[in-house]
């Protein structure tokens, strides 16, 4: 088959700068792919607030540039490197891209299923080129098959936010009837994990601000509504009263500031688990003793997650149990998408078509 | 580093289903070139036996080998050769490894993914399916070759490779924990033996139920807290009870190739207590009263060999020295005496053949 030669992309310079536009990056050419990896034209490219944090060199590890940033798409593979072994994909299968390029699949860490923390693991959009772009290399061996039921712009935010807070809710171990605090529940994570924590039988209190996002909230599964702005400083009262007096016994927080973690902290029952998933900028949480020993609480940190938690969190969406509130956009318009992230204007998810 | 590779080998042959084993000299060996990417060419030192390779010689299982066949699935030897292309190796040429039953699973399919590489559904099993290490050299892959560690030397590490590695992973799962009582019937024997290692290593309190003074005094010294001799006694399930503090054991082991010891088990395991089935007789039903098995809030399990991270752990637990294989070290040559005295069951403990004789 015949590509084009170039593509548009959005490219990371500098750090702190607004991406770069490219309108004619060249497009890897199938006679240069290496065994294993594969092209894949880019249908549909989900914004996370990782990409923001990328774009900014906020964290200690910073990626490498210039870097093709996003890591949540779905497209179709159209080549296949020669020498490729043990294919799970075919040119002309849709695939999901997701924050994991690649993991060994060999070490202690990968042997265990935590792929996650493979030390040798690839990311898109960080280490190598990822999903702003309209054709970008995956591997065969890691790639996501995307089921036929479901819409491309649907499953893009699954490969990322969904598996994200799907992952870290299956980490709590919760049973049935459980209550399960989620702060940031209009967003484009706690909308989802709203859904996950409803279809796992969860009684999920959504804390977040404003009328549409109460709405949202509500008419996907959540049993009760705080709005963290009227609370002010009541919130950790309010929530206790909200879950029969006693506090939830779990919260998942997907949030970009400390200030919901620490808050969970007061109001997470004995015993219970609060399972981080956000990751704010040059912040630190702090926990006092007496709170992690004297209530026996459970802080686990929960990271994306491996092919098969992938598969799940897709499967769940495809049985409709879990759909994606988004609005379409474009590329040329991620720096506009940035700037109202980082306001808290953005209800749902953010899916560029490419 | 490179090797010379013989064009030919000698080794014991299974021609067809059910008949007898030859030694066969010119047997081809798989060249440097011929190996596909992800392969890799080891040299044996040695190799353990299996009573699983007694059922694949007789071809008495449901599940059927591919003949002609070249058996064996406890082989330690060195890499000599890896296929080209082979990508992101764990391994190097040189390297000593092991060879065990799960020779290659595919880690796409979703047993795989979920750790159960085991039940691969594209799996490979060595000296069953693919060829197996009753030979000089035999063609494995990279990522499912077992590391051995320095301080394990290949003789002791070979029957770690299946009968350590089996036991140790039903002990894993069982879900017992420090202090718990597990009774292991046929801990005498060859997985019995290990077992008995592998619990005491992990804390647990052992109860041997076997007989004869030589197999008590050697389950005594491997770390047994108490023994029963099932001949000797006139009420096996009572004796357990009262041994495990009058309240039953947590956990059963059981690797006999026979039923009985199973149905004793639901008596004589406390409530919530775990059984977990390890030995793998063709034909035999597992009975369990159903009443008991539901009031007592009973678990069954079935425990098959290991994936890969239980290899290397239950290798690594051996290097340490907390679980010792008693063996006798025998030739290549003397294979069918052993598969004879398998089939008599006259062979006490593992049977390891070292390849130069």
């Amino acid at each position: 088959m015949t590509l084009p030669t170039t593509q548009r992309a959005a490219q990371i310079h500098t750090f702190g700068d607004p991406v770069t536009l490219l309108t004619a990056h060249p497009i890897p050419q199938p006679d240069t792919l290496r065994p294993n990896e594969c092209l894949v034209k880019i249908e549909y490219a989900g914004v996370c607030q990782s990409d923001l944090h990328a774009r900014n060199g906020d964290w200690l590890q910073k990626p490498t540039l210039p870097r093709i940033g996003g890591h949540e798409g779905v497209g179709t593979v159209v080549a296949i490197g020669a020498g490729t072994v043990d294919s799970i994909v075919s040119v002309g299968d849709r695939v999901g891209l997701k924050w994991l390029a690649r993991t060994c699949l060999k070490c202690e860490y990968c042997r265990k299923g935590d792929e996650s923390s493979c030390p040798a693991r690839i990311v898109h959009g960080y280490t190598v080129d990822g999903t702003f772009t309209e054709y970008a290399i995956a591997w065969t061996d890691y790639v996501t098959p995307v089921p036929e039921s479901l819409d491309g712009a649907a499953a893009t935010s699954i490969l990322c936010a969904g598996l994200t807070v799907y992952r870290g809710l299956k980490y709590i171990n919760a049973r049935a009837g459980d209550w399960v605090a989620i702060p940031g529940a209009g967003g484009g994570l706690g909308h989802m994990a709203v859904q996950y924590a409803a279809n796992m039988g969860l009684r999920v209190l959504a804390i977040d601000s404003g009328d549409e996002k109460r709405k949202l909230c509500l008419s996907l599964g959540a049993e009760k509504w705080i709005d963290f702005k009227e609370s002010g400083e009541n919130l950790v009262k309010d929530v206790i009263a909200a879950t029969d007096g006693l506090g939830p016994h779990a919260a998942l927080i997907a949030a970009g500031s400390p200030t919901p973690y620490q808050q969970a902290l007061w109001y997470i029952r004995p015993t219970g688990t609060l399972v981080a998933v956000g990751l704010p900028a040059a912040a630190q949480f702090q926990v006092p003793f007496e709170f992690l020993v004297g209530k026996e609480l459970k802080l686990i940190g929960s990271a994306i997650g491996s092919r098969q938690d992938a598969i799940e969190a897709l499967d769940h969406a495809a049985r409709g149990k879990v759909k994606c509130h988004y609005s379409l956009r474009n590329i040329e318009d991620l720096e506009t998408i940035f700037g109202e992230m980082k306001r808290g204007e953005i209800t749902g998810r953010v899916v560029l078509k490419v | 580093m490179s090797y010379n590779i013989p064009k030919t080998q000698v080794a014991a042959v299974v021609p067809g289903p059910g008949k007898r084993l030859e030694i066969k000299q010119g047997e081809h060996v798989t060249q440097q070139s011929e190996l596909e990417p992800g392969q890799c060419l080891v040299k044996l030192i040695c190799t353990g036996v299996c009573h699983t390779d007694l059922h694949a010689s007789r071809d008495d299982w449901p599940l059927k080998a591919k003949t002609p066949l070249i058996g064996g699935h406890e082989g330690v030897g060195e890499i000599v050769a890896i296929g080209d292309h082979t990508e992101r190796s764990p391994v190097k040429l040189g390297q000593r490894v092991g060879i065990k039953w799960i020779a290659y699973s595919c880690l796409d399919c979703e047993p795989c993914r979920n750790g159960l590489e085991q039940n691969c559904l594209e799996v490979k099993l060595s000296g069953f399916t693919v060829p197996g290490t009753f030979s000089h050299y035999v063609v494995s892959w990279v990522h499912h070759v077992t590391p051995i560690p320095d301080s394990l030397d290949s003789n002791a590490a070979a029957s770690i490779l299946c009968a350590g590695l089996t036991v140790y992973r039903a002990l894993k799962y069982s879900g017992s924990k420090i202090g718990d009582w597990v009774v292991l019937p046929g801990a005498g024997g060859g997985l019995g033996h290990l077992a008995v290692q592998y619990a005491a290593a992990m804390g647990m309190r052992v109860v041997a139920v076997d007989s004869g003074e030589e197999k008590r005094k050697l389950c005594l010294e491997l770390g047994a807290d108490k023994w029963i001799d099932f001949k000797e006694t006139k009420d096996l399930v009572k004796d357990v009870i009262d041994a495990c503090d009058g309240k039953g054991a947590h956990c059963a082991i059981v690797t006999a190739a026979s039923p009985s010891g199973y149905t004793q088990a639901v008596e004589y395991l406390r409530r919530g207590g775990t059984l977990m089935a390890v030995g793998l007789p063709a034909e035999a039903k597992l009975e369990a009263p159903i009443f008991w098995t539901v009031i007592k809030s009973i678990v069954i399990k079935g425990s098959y060999v290991g994936n890969r991270q239980d290899a290397i752990e239950a290798i690594d637990i051996a290097a340490t020295g907390k679980v010792k294989v008693r063996y006798e070290l025998k030739g290549l040559s003397d294979i069918q005496h052993v598969y004879d005295g398998l089939q008599e069951g006259k062979i006490a403990g593992r049977v390891v053949l070292d390849m130069s004789k």
